[in-house]
């Protein structure tokens, strides 16, 4: 036998990272080093887990080394759990081992029962398990007797599929035991197989393998454990070492063999749509049309008719050229089943660009009368999933899912996963517990981070190095705990987590295509994320609950309660107050638009259409901030700089948006009509261009799109080069027209209630919280929108913000469960008793009528719920007096609390302070500030509402409660903060000198004094600070904190 | 020596910064048996059994 053909050409037991703490790279990487060092095959066996498979075949393909799909199965058998490595030869095996896995998964102790195991066997090739199999394991308690009896019946339920698996890691015994593991499957007549553990590509990421180990065990590196690798010989073998270790020709031989048995291809070619509801004797084409044309006669009339009518054929020339009939109609269902149940869902993304989503119902926009591209949503050469989005009123989400589930099976209905990828943060908290550091040390050392490095990943750590120096010192472990964050990969992933939305209907069973999980909340889920779900063929629907929706819906719920109207939000009027509030930045509580640089960019911006709302949406985005679109867009609108182009040709695609490249859409088209690229490349080439991180990811493009552009439409190299380089900067993510339009819609609708229903808007987003903004900052404002805040009353509050007429006006009454330590249930329970029994005549009534615990009685105390019964101070007395004499919910025969002491009465400050304690806002009419207004004063610090009146580029000392802290990327190192006093709100701008300078007390400041500049006046007033100071605050204020 | 009878590495305390060994246990002529291991260049005796 030559010596080739004994060489090793499989590896057949290779773990990634989607081993979760029991492995390290990921599976391009392996599959990479694999290719480097000649190797034909490469089996992904990863504990309990398919999710690196699709990643693997696509390496494979790239690498050209031949992918294995299998898993690592901890079979229990008796008392313990032993590892096997199943190996799929078919698509039935992959299923086979779907289901596996997911048995495995649904167990507690997720393990897989020994018979389920043998029930499930058809087209898996088994191999006996590594270093903790049962081979190893029995043959070292001298069970030799009963493992030969395993082995017979294995062999048996896996006819020519069990392989005894050897292995040879250079750990002591590992020579010895393979000679002997050898003989027994000699002995028994089975075929040996070596099967190398591979459980990290190179040697040198053994240490953070055992870091991981360790955190993984709940050990520190320092305690030993036998789980524990001893060496670094579990990085990818060369062939040449393998065979050193594992000199035995037939092993060799039998894992190529094996190998070649086991090469099927995964990835199928097209998208399979699940099956949609159809009237008996038609088909899923002609239903759509059917639904499609009826609609057309009521949407389009007149002239518009016919454009719709051959904008609509196109579409479905599309759809049926792609089999897709199927899925426009189940993303129908979704939304008729909304609208039948006054759920407010609406379609967002690319699908409003088109006209047969509009005529369905699934979205709100029309794409004609916009000039949406229908392209960018869907084109024949289109080999990815339809992008259909459906936002739903977050509150009533899961009641939408729980019907998806009922309505497509429990079997064909799932959640794709999110993989979520090591940030610093995590990263250091797992291997520093690895190497031994205590959690309090851990807890500091993330919070040092602050939010300069929180966002790095794990390699780029050194960049925090001022962090790590601050809480370690010079102690050893810092540097080992760095040079272990920099060996890992970009995208190592940590854990699955549910996508927020997407949802995968399929045709057949779901575990034909990966396992199914549970999440910690119960949400059925998928081991593949949106992009595997595509690669495999299957079609994803994001429902995706979205807070506004929620807020819109209650707010026009609380307008019925109050008024008796009913509004039609998608069908309101336009009113030039709603542009008026906009033009002048005055956007809080606005979807969409309510951030500090929006909020600059409406006064600039001056919108009075949906056009101009929907492009201020799209315009403050990574995307067009980083192609330097924002100020010549802004100038060009307010007429102070001539409109250009980089090319003449682009002007019919960039006029709308003045020469700057604004959307996702405007790429596609710049790459088709521009670069003469095909539909299926231009969205390619978009995808590149938004996702590129370094150069090599996008430069590859630059001369075919330089050669596109001279040949299509006559550029010179010199303009063709200027086109790319300025669609190269679109880096990032950017809006798609469609969804911008879409948002417009809800961005409308919110500033129309605000104008016309202050209170009940006021209390809407209170309850269902869906902007940036505290509950604190959102009570301060409803002062300026004249909107009174009702105190806590046990008597009057319930579980949602309410409306309530007081004194001619509508005033907003906070629920009970906004207290903290108060939850949903308990405010429940006080409202159901309070209906059935009538209002609360003090304390003791409450307490002797419910059993409400003495921590939330005590915080409802606290919050001012018994005001309006009795003092606080002496309620709080009788709460903590009746709560040790008597039992909850049960009338005593003699009074349980002793006489009252003399209690002095609460002062407003302690008012204050008690508001914040428990409800984080106070319902007084002040703001927090008024407590150090004299020390203010005393240092010359001027209240925002005076700096608002100083001209441009006056100095001025002034001061705020820190509301809202961000450092974007895309600023150049440049930090805005939101200082809050009153209803007054202050942009400040912190330039990255004195960042740097200040940055421990930025991170840990509650209230700000700033000596600055004055940039921008008015509602947005924006400072930019030179010098800053402390100031203890009277109260912990949570605001908002992003990048 | 008449045979090999094991061979492995042990990797040490990495995060102390210790080198790694490599042993051999060898089987001598007359039974006796010697665990050996490389540390750098030099090469010492761990143990030995008869």
């Amino acid at each position: 036998m030559g010596g080739s053909s004994q060489r090793l050409n499989a590896l057949l037991d290779v773990h990634s990272y989607y081993s979760l703490g029991a492995g390290t790279a990921s599976p391009t990487t392996l599959v990479r080093r694999a290719a480097e060092l000649g190797y034909r095959w490469l089996a992904l066996t990863d504990d309990l887990s398919i999710s690196g498979a699709v990643e693997l075949f696509q390496a494979g393909r790239e690498h050209n080394v031949k992918p294995l799909v299998g898993a690592t199965l901890p079979v229990r058998i008796e008392d313990a759990a032993y590892p096997f490595v199943a190996l799929a030869t078919s698509r039935a095996g992959y299923a086979a081992i779907n289901r596996l896995i997911s048995a495995a998964l649904e167990r507690p102790e997720k393990d897989l029962p020994y018979p389920v195991l043998l029930a499930h066997t058809q087209d898996v090739l088994l191999l006996t398990g590594p270093r903790d199999g049962v081979v190893a394991r029995w043959l070292a308690a001298r069970r030799v007797n009963e493992l030969e009896r395993l082995l017979r019946e294995l062999r048996g339920a896996f006819p020519e599929r069990l392989y005894l698996q050897l292995f040879h890691d250079r750990q002591r015994w590992d020579e010895r035991r393979a000679r002997v593991l050898r003989r027994l499957a000699q002995s028994l007549g089975l075929p040996v197989v070596a099967a190398p553990e591979v459980r990290y590509a190179l040697p040198e990421d053994y240490r953070l393998f055992d870091a991981l180990t360790c955190a993984r065990l709940g050990r520190s590196v320092q305690e030993p454990d036998p789980r524990r690798p001893q060496n670094a010989c579990q990085a990818l073998p060369s062939p040449a070492e393998a065979q050193d270790r594992l000199p035995f020709p037939e092993a060799a031989l039998n894992a190529n063999w094996v190998a070649e048995r086991a090469f099927f291809e995964l990835l199928p070619e097209r998208l399979v749509p699940p099956r949609a509801c159809l009237p008996r004797g038609t088909t899923p084409e002609r239903h759509l049309e059917e639904r499609c044309y009826a609609a057309l006669i009521e949407r389009y009339q007149g002239d518009a008719l016919a454009g719709a009518r051959a904008r609509l054929e196109e579409e479905l020339g599309v759809v049926r050229a792609l089999s897709l009939a199927e899925f426009f109609l189940v993303a129908a269902e979704v939304t008729d089943h909304c609208r039948r149940h006054g759920i407010l869902a609406a379609g967002r993304g690319s699908a409003a660009a088109s006209i047969t989503c509009y005529l369905l119902g699934i979205t709100q926009a029309d794409p004609l009368k916009h000039d949406l591209l229908f392209e960018r949503f869907l084109h024949t050469g289109k080999a990815s999933m339809p992008d259909v989005d459906i936002d739903i009123s977050s509150a009533r989400r899961d009641e939408v899912l729980a019907w998806v589930e009922e309505r497509f099976g429990a079997t064909t209905e799932a959640m794709v996963c999110n993989k979520i990828t090591y940030k610093l943060p995590l990263a250091l908290q797992d291997l520093g517990r690895g190497l031994g550091l205590p959690p309090e040390l851990r807890n500091r050392l993330t919070r040092a981070l602050g939010r300069d490095f929180r966002g790095l990943r794990p390699r780029d750590a050194r960049k925090a190095e001022v962090a790590f120096r601050e809480v370690l010192g010079e102690a050893p472990v810092g540097e080992a705990l760095l040079a272990l964050l920099g060996g890992m990969e970009r995208t190592h992933v940590r854990h699955l987590a549910p996508h927020n939305g997407g949802v995968v209907l399929a045709r057949e069973p779901l575990t034909h295509y990966s396992p199914l999980d549970r999440s910690t909340g119960g949400i059925k889920l998928l081991q593949l994320d949106k992009d595997d779900a595509e690669a495999m063929g299957l079609i994803k629907l994001d429902l995706l609950g979205l807070r506004m929706l929620a807020a819109l819906e209650r707010a026009r719920e609380e307008v019925l309660r109050m008024e008796g109207a009913w509004l039609d939000l998608a069908d309101l009027p336009d009113d030039e107050r709603v542009w008026n509030l906009i033009c002048e930045g005055d956007t809080m509580g606005l979807f969409q638009v309510e951030s500090p640089s929006q909020t600059h960019t409406s006064r600039v911006m001056a919108a009075r259409t949906l056009k101009d709302l929907a492009h201020q949406i799209a315009l403050i985005r990574p995307g067009p901030i980083q192609s330097g679109t924002v100020h010549p867009y802004l100038r060009r609108r307010r007429g102070l700089e001539p409109v250009t182009y980089w090319h003449p040709s682009l002007e019919p695609i960039l006029a709308k948006s003045y020469g700057v490249l604004l959307f996702q859409e405007d790429v596609l088209r710049i790459a088709v009509h521009f670069a003469g690229m095909s539909w299926t490349d231009a969205d390619r080439f978009r995808k590149k261009v938004s996702g590129w991180r370094d150069l090599e990811d996008i430069e590859p493009d630059r001369e075919r799109f330089i050669q596109g552009g001279m040949r299509t439409v006559g550029a010179t190299r010199a303009e063709a080069e200027a086109v790319f380089d300025g669609v190269k900067a679109y880096q990032g993510y950017g809006f798609a027209e469609s969804h911008a339009w879409a948002f417009a819609i809800h961005a409308y609708a919110s500033a129309w209630l605000r104008i016309h229903y202050p209170a009940e808007f006021l209390a809407a987003i209170m309850t269902e919280e869906p902007g940036m903004w505290s509950a604190s900052t959102k009570r301060q404002e409803a002062r300026a929108w004249g909107v009174p805040m009702l105190p806590f009353d046990v008597n009057a509050g319930g579980v949602h913000y309410r409306c309530e007429h007081r004194k001619g006006r509508k005033a907003v009454r906070p629920p009970l469960c906004a207290v903290t330590g108060v939850s949903q249930d308990a405010a429940r329970a006080i409202l159901l008793d309070r209906l059935r029994f009538g209002p609360f005549r003090n304390l003791d009534d409450l307490y002797q009528r419910l059993t409400l615990e003495r921590e939330p009685l005590e915080a409802l105390v606290r919050a001012g719920a018994f005001d309006a019964l009795q003092p606080r101070r002496e309620a709080l007395y009788r709460a903590g007096a009746l709560s040790h004499g008597q039992a909850p919910g049960q009338r005593a025969l003699f009074a349980a609390v002793p006489e009252l002491p003399e209690l002095p009465p609460l002062s407003t400050a302690e008012r204050m302070v008690w508001d914040y304690q428990t409800v984080r806002f106070s319902t007084l009419e002040m703001h927090p500030l008024d407590l150090v207004r004299d020390q203010l004063r005393e240092l010359r610090a001027v209240p925002l509402a005076q700096a608002r009146r100083l001209p441009r580029k006056a100095r001025v000392r002034s001061a705020g409660l820190v509301v809202g802290r961000q450092r974007p990327g895309t600023a150049k190192g440049f930090a805005f903060f939101v200082l809050e006093d009153g209803a007054d709100r202050a942009q400040l701008i912190i330039p990255p000198d004195l960042w740097d300078e200040q940055r421990q007390l930025l991170r840990d400041a509650s209230v700000l004094i700033a000596d600055a500049t004055v940039e921008d006046t008015g509602h947005q007033l924006m400072l930019k600070a030179h010098v800053l100071y402390p100031l203890p605050s009277p109260v912990h204020i949570q605001g908002y904190h992003y990048g | 020596m008449t045979r090999v009878l094991d061979r492995w590495r042990y990797d040490g305390r990495w995060w102390e910064c210790e080198v790694h060994r490599d042993y051999l246990l060898l089987e001598l002529r007359g039974g006796a048996v010697v665990e050996l291991f490389r540390e750098g260049d030099a090469w010492w005796v761990a143990r030995v059994s008869d």
